[in-house]
């Protein structure tokens, strides 16, 4: 059980400034694909970091049995608030990308494409993260090199291998799951945010004031 | 004389900065603001009151915005709306357009839009 309660005033705050960042990163992935962008309410909520596997599980697009590939990102604003992003799709998204850009398989190499897919999902993430940060923080927010942790292995795996052990460190999480999905195409993505509880704090507070110069 | 307008949102956050324009924009004028949190709700409060304005949201659960125009479309009711939306794809723009809404307002929300299209499109 998390130890870090936020009211229903301030999950409503975060989930409507998610709710802006998602639409202004969709707008930019609905100009490169030449595609409308389905978009939902963004989830946002606080857990224990050992809740985290069965969290994505739970809440991402995708089935648990299901091949997915997952792209990884830390990001840093100013050491005030920290924490990490991860896009996950699947074999069908990969398949629907290359003709969203006019491209055939034959006229892209594998290492190409990976390396398109780390630029893409490193892309969403910032692009997502910035359009949040920036309605809280003047400075602008750092991002480490996307890598892809996961490929042909299922979301159940994935989320156990690479959500469990890694996060034991951050004790209580804020975690968002934003969709992405371009239904005429087979396109959707979920892309997921995780916040330390160090960081949950300090947001927190940011949220607070908000809310009191609103009142 | 007397006018309502219904917000349409499901975050309280942004009804509360909405509203608070709207009081500001529209102080000394008798009206009344009422609040539906999704699409919904809205439609049972504009069966109810036939409120003379709407704001209204689009991305919200059990009822989003589009399906509320859709459905009052079908209802033949005509209320003049101003979209209120953090999607702010073109697609999303013409979409709404073809609802022939008063114009879209993109979020964040502030006065100084919601008065300049509120002039623009002669409300106030």
């Amino acid at each position: 059980m998390s130890n870090i309660k936020f009211t229903s005033e301030e999950y409503d705050l975060l989930t409507e400034l998610i709710n802006v960042a998602m639409g202004l990163s969709a707008a930019e992935l609905a100009k490169l694909f030449d595609h409308f962008v389905n978009l939902k309410v963004p989830s946002v909520n606080i857990e224990s970091s050992e809740n985290l596997p069965e969290t994505i599980i739970k809440h991402s697009l995708f089935a648990e049995l299901e091949e997915v590939i997952v792209v990884h990102q830390k990001f840093d604003n100013d050491y005030s608030l920290k924490g990490e992003g991860a896009i996950i799709f699947n074999q069908k998204t990969q398949e629907a990308i290359l003709p969203l850009l006019d491209l055939k398989p034959d006229d892209i190499g594998t290492a190409e494409f990976n390396d398109f897919l780390l630029e893409f999902s490193g892309q969403l993430i910032s692009s997502c993260l910035s359009n949040l940060l920036k309605q809280f923080f003047e400075n602008p927010t750092t991002f480490e090199s996307p890598v892809i942790i996961s490929k042909e292995e299922t979301l159940r795996h994935v989320a156990y291998k690479s959500f469990e052990y890694g996060y034991q460190q951050y004790g209580d999480i804020l975690y968002s799951k934003i969709d992405f999905i371009i239904d005429i195409v087979n396109f959707q993505c979920d892309l997921f945010f995780f916040i330390d509880t160090e960081s949950l704090s300090y947001l927190q507070k940011v949220l607070q004031k908000m809310l009191s110069e609103n009142n | 004389m007397s006018f309502t307008i219904l917000v349409v949102d499901d975050s309280a956050f942004a009804r509360k900065v909405l509203t608070n324009s709207l009081k500001s924009i529209f102080s000394g004028k008798d009206f009344i603001l009422s609040e539906a949190g999704d699409g919904e709700e809205a439609m049972s409060i504009i069966k109810a009151d036939a409120p003379d304005f709407l704001f209204l949201d689009l991305t919200m659960p059990i009822m989003d915005g589009y399906q509320l125009l859709s459905e009052l479309k079908k209802l033949n009711i005509n209320i003049p709306t101003v979209v209120i939306s953090a999607d702010v794809q073109g697609e999303a723009v013409k979409k709404v357009n073809e609802y022939g809404v008063l114009g879209f307002l993109s979020k964040p929300l502030n006065k100084e839009e919601i008065t300049k299209l509120l002039a623009e499109v002669k409300i106030i």
